[in-house]
């Protein structure tokens, strides 16, 4: 499964890289919202994971341009920190699919992960 | 500017002038030097603040997503011995990078991978550095190494961080008070037998939520915390009671009903509405009547909660009270408090006369909600 993963934090952005590739899936890696909005157009990837708040384009806009691009739906899941309930309904309302809170474990993202590959 | 220059040829003489001016000179050349140097020399720290942090950010990772014991030894001594190889092991700026990368990842992850981070930050003895500053620093990092301690879950060094809660520095303290709840829950909560200095606002609030955070609750001490001297713990202790439905205290709250500052009195009153009990109502309306205008406010707001049907004598002369704000306390207690109080409240007031042309349509309007 090619699944793009979109987080500000390096260390973050690592782990969740490196558990995902050990569960077998092609992972691509982006720091920014805007550069996650090229690596969609050219990769198209099969799942997307994006935090909430990066730089230059939030993960609210990303699930806003990749809901209104159509074609295949792509499941979304969000990354939040604790405290932005009313954001991740916001990006539920977009068309997120799951979400997560920071803490968590990337053991938890990984199950995720799969569940919604099996119901995808 | 022209009479400046004829000032200084008059007082210190044409060559005196040109003296001063290669002064000036020498003395900007230099600052411009130094400044030069000194950028030059922080872009460098930050470039390689960035390159640890990156090379960091990758063993963290690889810690944090090891599956079982054997594994993460592995994957540790691995680490280690790269960070040795490269001779970052005893570079003090490479060693606080790599303590503040694994406080941000302890504060990103949970479960497993926050367990292997802080077994990582035991095992590569960093530890024993945040205790030394611990020991040795001045506030701030002091204030900074209890933070590191209680993120990395270094329950091992309990006693350290405990003595600091009493500290007179006010940051240290409130670290150390947060910190020893953060690690061990309730049971840190035994500094509130010894402290003299007061427990602020933002520590109490600071406190409730670590407190919420999985930690089982242990109520037992609560009574004596109520009967302490330091104000703010027996604050606290009712700011627990009220959080956690406490209904065993109600004893030893209406105890601090009688409190001699009307801060603790208009919290007993809040706790005791929340832990409402056949008792409340009497209790409630004794303390009306005897108390100050700012808790009367609070008991008349819990008395439309916690009331009873012979309150009423009590409440109708507050409906003629001067300030609004006691009267619609008033009016929705008697409300509240009877089954016919909506009723006798119309009956009672001039529905023509301001506030109750609006307010009583409003009291309505909420029984209708």
């Amino acid at each position: 499964m090619k699944i793009l993963v979109a987080e500000d934090e390096p260390i973050m952005l690592k782990t969740i890289e490196l558990r995902l590739k050990k569960d077998g899936h092609e992972v691509i890696v982006t720091d920014n919202g805007m550069d996650a909005m090229k690596q969609i157009d050219a990769e198209l990837p099969d799942l997307i994971i994006t935090d909430i708040m990066m730089p230059y384009s939030s993960g609210l806009e990303i699930i806003g341009k990749v809901r209104a691009l159509g074609g295949k739906k792509i499941p979304i899941i969000v990354l939040s920190a604790m405290g932005q309930e009313n954001v991740v309904l916001e990006a539920f309302n977009l068309g997120a699919d799951d979400y997560i809170t920071k803490p968590f474990s990337p053991n938890e993202l990984s199950i995720r992960v799969k569940r919604l590959a099996q119901t995808a | 500017m022209f009479s400046l220059a004829k000032f200084f040829l008059y007082t210190v003489g044409s060559f005196q002038l040109v003296e001063l001016m290669y002064v000036f000179i020498g003395i900007i050349v230099m600052a411009v030097t130094f400044i030069a140097f000194y950028l030059a020399y922080r872009t460098r720290r930050t470039a390689r603040k960035k390159q640890l942090r990156l090379l960091y950010s990758e063993h963290i990772s690889m810690l944090a997503i090891c599956d079982g014991e054997e594994d993460l030894q592995q994957t540790i001594n691995d680490t280690l011995s790269r960070i040795k190889e490269q001779g970052l092991a005893k570079d003090e700026q490479a060693r606080g990078v790599l303590i503040k990368e694994l406080v941000t990842a302890a504060k990103s992850m949970s479960g497993t991978a926050k367990e292997n981070i802080n077994i990582f930050y035991r095992a590569a003895g960093l530890d024993q550095i945040t205790i030394d500053q611990l020991k040795k620093g001045a506030w701030h990092i002091k204030s900074r190494s209890i933070q590191t301690l209680s993120h990395l879950g270094q329950k091992q060094h309990i006693a350290k961080i405990y003595r600091h809660t009493n500290n007179r520095n006010e940051l240290i303290r409130s670290e150390a008070r947060v910190a020893v709840v953060k690690l061990t829950g309730f049971e840190g909560l035994r500094f509130l037998d010894v402290i003299s200095y007061p427990l602020t606002e933002w520590e109490q609030l600071c406190l409730v939520h670590e407190l919420s955070e999985n930690h089982l609750p242990d109520f037992k001490h609560i009574p004596d915390w109520l009967h302490s001297d330091n104000d703010s713990v027996v604050e606290f202790a009712l700011r627990l009671g009220e959080g956690y439905r406490i209904f065993e205290m109600h004893g030893y709250v209406a105890f601090c009903l009688a409190h001699r500052l009307p801060a603790i009195r208009k919290k007993a009153v809040q706790t005791i509405r929340a832990i409402n009990q056949p008792a409340t109502a009497a209790l409630l309306v004794a303390q009306l009547l005897r108390e100050e205008e700012e808790v009367q406010l609070v008991v008349l707001e819990a008395m439309g909660e916690a009331g009873s049907e012979n309150d009423l004598a009590v409440l109708w002369p507050f409906l003629a009270h001067p300030r609004t704000i006691f009267k619609i306390a008033a009016a929705k207690a008697i409300r509240n408090s009877h089954p016919y109080g909506m009723t006798m409240l119309r009956q009672r007031v001039d529905m023509e006369m301001h506030p109750w042309h609006i307010l009583i349509p409003q009291l309505e309007e909420e029984v209708h909600s």
